[in-house]
């Protein structure tokens, strides 16, 4: 771990000083994680190859100015600013207000979590909606606040908590469902 | 295990094979987006692109913007533009042949006119020319917010550009795989509660009857007088209250009815009439 972050810092020198082997070197480090960061946030390969394309633009214009920490940390927040981007470019769906209250905060459970490859789990996130998705991922893997979710996304602190609690309770389903599916075969 | 926990585990170090065009592209710099449309929620910047990227409508941009001019002392009617919608507008796209997405309208002031009036060849003026003007002397996206739910979009009255963005209604931001009306459906209360009762013993509206309610048994009904005093109160109500010697007036109900961990209150006002 420790070799692999002084590694990460030595690429980052590198590209600070527009190296190309050490860029190549940091998108081949990089390219797989932030697709499948993309490939949760929107639905088709088109907008996910934009979205990363952009996003590692934006890496390299912006990698003079990062100083230190979570490398990681920030170019995964680059990504998911250009997934952002992209769809709220696209207007392919409005963020509106989920009119539902909810009032606890319900925890989810799944029995056998083993049996759920890591597959399984993506396809899981395609039964919500294109909306629903962006907030489960933003809330929930992403671990953006619910502030700065209803900041970036216009949305209530309500509808958030509610559209993530309906998110968990569809992905629940759709395991329930698949493992049932399994087991009968 | 906790769903989140699940999702945050399988997902950390998950990797998808990425096409090598990408990389091309990145070391390219060819961004996909377009430089004028960094500000993405800038109407502004969305009526550019929409006319930059389409020829058709750039040439209706052209033959508009020098109509326009000739007509230039009409234009300061439209400052009023939310009293004065034009008739006709301005900038319409003219070949109905092309598959065009938007129409738009843009009502350009007289600094704008000036520039084209000055300039001898009027069809050399490029609309990103206009818009570059626009752009410099407005900032759209506070009204834009205001304006979002509308098809149309609309500067407000005192700034110096007024643009309509108007989409053809099957092409306005509809959303084709965005079921929220599912998810609404799916926790949807569908309940008639009365506002009348008239409870003289006659077997008609003699009791207090919620339509539905018994679909929903996870509820509690409240009932207080005018004065704000409860004299009712019963969890899992299933339509028993039948009251007697109740006075006639105005009695207010408050109704919490729980689906699946979501919560919906229902409030309202009975009419006690004999």
């Amino acid at each position: 771990m420790v070799s692999e972050n002084k590694e990460i810092k030595h690429i980052i020198k590198l590209c600070k000083k527009d190296d190309p082997t050490a860029k190549k070197q940091l998108y081949e480090m990089f390219a797989g994680k932030m697709a499948a960061i993309c490939y949760r946030y929107l639905d088709n390969k088109e907008d996910v190859e934009d979205a990363l394309t952009d996003g590692f633009i934006s890496v390299f214009e912006n990698i003079g100015k990062y100083k230190e920490g979570n490398f990681k940390g920030w170019i995964y927040r680059i990504m998911v600013n250009s997934c952002l981007s992209l769809i709220n470019k696209q207007k392919r769906f409005v963020m509106r207000e989920n009119n539902t209250f909810f009032d606890k905060e319900e925890n989810v459970e799944i029995d056998n979590p083993e049996r759920f490859s890591s597959q399984d789990i993506m396809n899981a996130l395609q039964v919500l909606t294109p909306r629903e998705k962006v907030v489960f991922n933003m809330a929930v893997i992403d671990g953006f606040s619910h502030d700065e979710i209803s900041q970036r996304l216009n949305l209530k602190k309500t509808s958030i908590k509610a559209m993530v609690y309906i998110s968990k309770v569809k992905l629940r389903n759709y395991l329930i469902n698949l493992e049932q599916e399994r087991n009968r075969k | 295990m906790k769903l989140e926990d699940l999702f945050k585990e399988r997902l950390e170090d998950y990797q998808i094979k990425v096409d090598n065009t990408v990389w091309e592209k990145v070391n390219a710099k060819k961004s996909t987006s377009n430089p004028s449309t960094v500000k993405s929620d800038n109407a502004l910047n969305k009526v550019v692109k929409a006319i930059k990227t389409n020829a058709t409508i750039t040439k209706g941009v052209i033959a508009a913007v020098s109509t326009a001019a000739l007509a230039g002392a009409g234009i300061i009617a439209y400052n009023n533009f939310k009293e004065h919608v034009p008739q006709t507008p301005i900038i319409e796209n003219t070949d109905n042949n092309s598959p065009v997405n938007d129409d738009i309208t843009a009502v350009i002031t007289e600094d704008t006119l000036k520039t084209i009036k000055e300039s001898k060849n009027k069809e050399d003026i490029l609309p990103k020319d206009i818009f570059a003007i626009a752009e410099d002397s407005v900032n759209l996206d506070d009204n834009w917010k205001e304006n979002r739910e509308l098809d149309n979009f609309v500067i407000q009255p005192s700034d110096p550009v007024i643009l309509k963005a108007v989409q053809h209604s099957d092409t306005v931001i509809k959303e084709p795989h965005f079921d929220t009306m599912r998810t609404k459906n799916d926790y949807q209360i569908k309940i008639k509660i009365p506002n009348v009762m008239t409870p003289n013993g006659d077997g008609i509206n003699d009791c207090f009857v919620i339509r539905n309610i018994e679909d929903y048994p996870d509820n509690k009904l409240v009932i207080y007088t005018g004065n704000g005093k409860k004299i009712y109160s019963k969890e899992h109500y299933n339509n028993e209250y039948c009251p007697q010697n109740l006075q006639e007036g105005t009695y207010f109900y408050t109704l919490t009815v729980r689906i699946n961990g979501f919560k919906k209150d229902f409030n309202g006002v009975i009419t006690i009439i004999y």
